[in-house]
């Protein structure tokens, strides 16, 4: 299983916010490292379908992004994401699961599943607007999940979460990383230090560093700090 | 059953169970192979034992029925209170007390527009776009549910009384369009609640003018004016055409810019 990222651009009036990327990943673990403004959200964005490239393309075993075949096996958990009034926990992802083309049947045992998984079951049935952030953002992983995906795109992903759940999480994408291709952002260096097997480095919308963990030998944080004052070859 | 309970006392003393060993490990190591089977893609066997694509693919129709089920409780209350108040007008004689139909009919057009357009408001564009279908045909899809929905409800309320009544339609067309132009317009240019909250001051503008209409200008709806309300019909048509090509089209750039 391959993702292709080729030359992939994406130019507003007057900026580039991504600019002729190009990477191809395989199952793993990559951490994506950037100041903010460097466009991680942005590829993160088109990665999904979410907005359209203005030059390039994305495929996945050979399914370009705008297909159903890529979008069937992709989940994204956003920086941000808000949920309709009413809604409780189990509303919502039965409402995205449908969205994803499940049936009722299979849609029910699927979130059951995933809320036992992010120890929501107890408040699956209350309104999302009683939650804490730390739940709010647990519903946002249950949701990416839901189609056990082979592309899995997370934005931020511990924002909110206590540190045993960050331990939870970062065990559930070692597990999911077996098969699936993991692409994770980040403010929080020691989830990637503990996690990736490849290191991206974003500045001013470019990849300018892309290097496997064993063949990086200082400390993750240092790495960053001297990458985003110079580009390292 | 005295002798069954002896012999059943008797076996629990000559096999003891063992004592539980490691039941931390187990139910952790229980733990991760419940994870691993939720987390693992799905792999199907297809003809000849090749291994195929778990995903099929997701109709039209499946997704039209999707978005009919989830539209919201106060879609369906505000439609049944704009259809029970034309119902109860009087005698629904048109001259006098259509124009109680043609004043609550924006608030119609109100709920269509703000319905189709709630994944922004409520910041869910995200999370439904990086579903199967792209925002553009769920938001498509809304609106083709709600407009046909509407305008089925604006001919009923037309020949519920008057079968005859082409000319009512236009009554009840012209201001049910103008609200939904303006509050495709609104929408575009407002994100969040204060769009919704803007939509329901045009709503009620067009209420207020519709009233107007009636009290100083009620010659307006006789019969020789019929050929001002179908041109001005077609026009605001035509807006409304363009506004909502305009607000579907151009949805990435206003989400994201």
């Amino acid at each position: 299983m391959e993702l292709r990222v080729d030359r992939l651009t994406k130019q507003y009036k007057n900026k580039i916010a991504v600019d002729r990327v190009s990477m191809r990943l395989t199952p793993g673990i990559y951490g994506l490292l950037g100041a903010n403004g460097a466009g991680k959200t942005t590829l993160m964005r088109m990665l999904c379908g979410i907005l359209t490239p203005t030059g390039g393309s994305i495929t996945l075993d050979g399914a370009d992004v705008s297909q159903e075949e890529y979008r069937a096996v992709l989940g994204y958990l956003p920086q941000d994401f808000g949920y309709y009034p009413g809604f409780s926990g189990w509303d919502f992802l039965m409402y995205l699961a449908a969205l994803k083309g499940f049936d009722k049947k299979r849609a029910r045992v699927r979130c059951q599943e995933l809320l036992e998984m992010v120890s929501l079951s107890e408040m699956a049935k209350k309104k999302i607007k009683t939650y804490s952030g730390g739940m709010k953002q647990r519903l946002g992983i249950a949701q990416a999940l839901l189609n056990r995906p082979k592309l899995l795109v997370l934005d931020e992903p511990t924002a909110g979460l206590d540190p045993k759940e960050r331990i939870r999480f970062r065990n559930l994408t070692k597990q999911l990383a077996k098969d699936s291709i993991v692409l994770l952002s980040t403010h929080i260096v020691s989830d990637v230090e503990q996690t990736a097997n490849t290191i991206l480095v974003m500045k001013e919308g470019q990849m300018v560093f892309q290097k496997s963990r064993e063949e990086i030998s200082e400390a993750l944080e240092q790495l960053y700090m001297k990458v985003s004052e110079e580009i390292v070859e | 059953m005295k002798r069954k309970q002896i012999i059943q006392r008797e076996l629990k003393e000559i096999y003891n169970a063992p004592k539980p060993a490691k039941k931390r490990q187990f139910m952790e190591e229980y733990q991760k192979r419940k994870e691993e089977r939720i987390l693992r893609p799905v792999k199907e066997e297809g003809k000849e034992g090749i291994e195929k694509s778990a995903w099929q693919p997701v109709s039209i129709c499946h997704m039209l029925a999707i978005q009919c089920t989830y539209l919201t409780k106060w879609v369906w209350v505000v439609t049944a209170a704009v259809l029970g108040i034309s119902f109860y007008a009087g005698t629904m004689v048109w001259t006098q007390d259509w124009w109680v139909a043609c004043a609550s009919v924006p608030f119609l057009g109100m709920t269509a527009i703000t319905a189709s357009f709630r994944s922004q408001a409520w910041d869910m564009a995200q999370l439904e776009q990086a579903s199967r279908f792209s925002l553009r045909s769920v938001v498509a899809a809304r609106i083709t549910i709600l407009g046909t929905g509407n305008l089925l409800c604006l001919v009923v309320m037309c020949i519920w009384r008057n079968p005859a009544g082409g000319r009512q339609f236009l009554f009840l067309l012209a201001p049910y369009l103008l609200t939904s132009v303006g509050c495709l317009v609104i929408t575009r240019r407002m994100k969040g609640r204060e769009g919704i909250y803007a939509s329901a001051g045009v709503a009620s503008a067009v209420c207020c003018m519709e009233m107007v209409l009636h009290g100083n200008f009620s010659w307006i709806m006789e019969a020789q004016y019929t050929g001002w309300w179908l041109a001005a019909t077609a026009g605001i048509l035509a807006l409304a055409v363009r506004e909502i090509r305009r607000s579907i089209t151009g949805m990435e750039e206003l989400l994201w810019s």
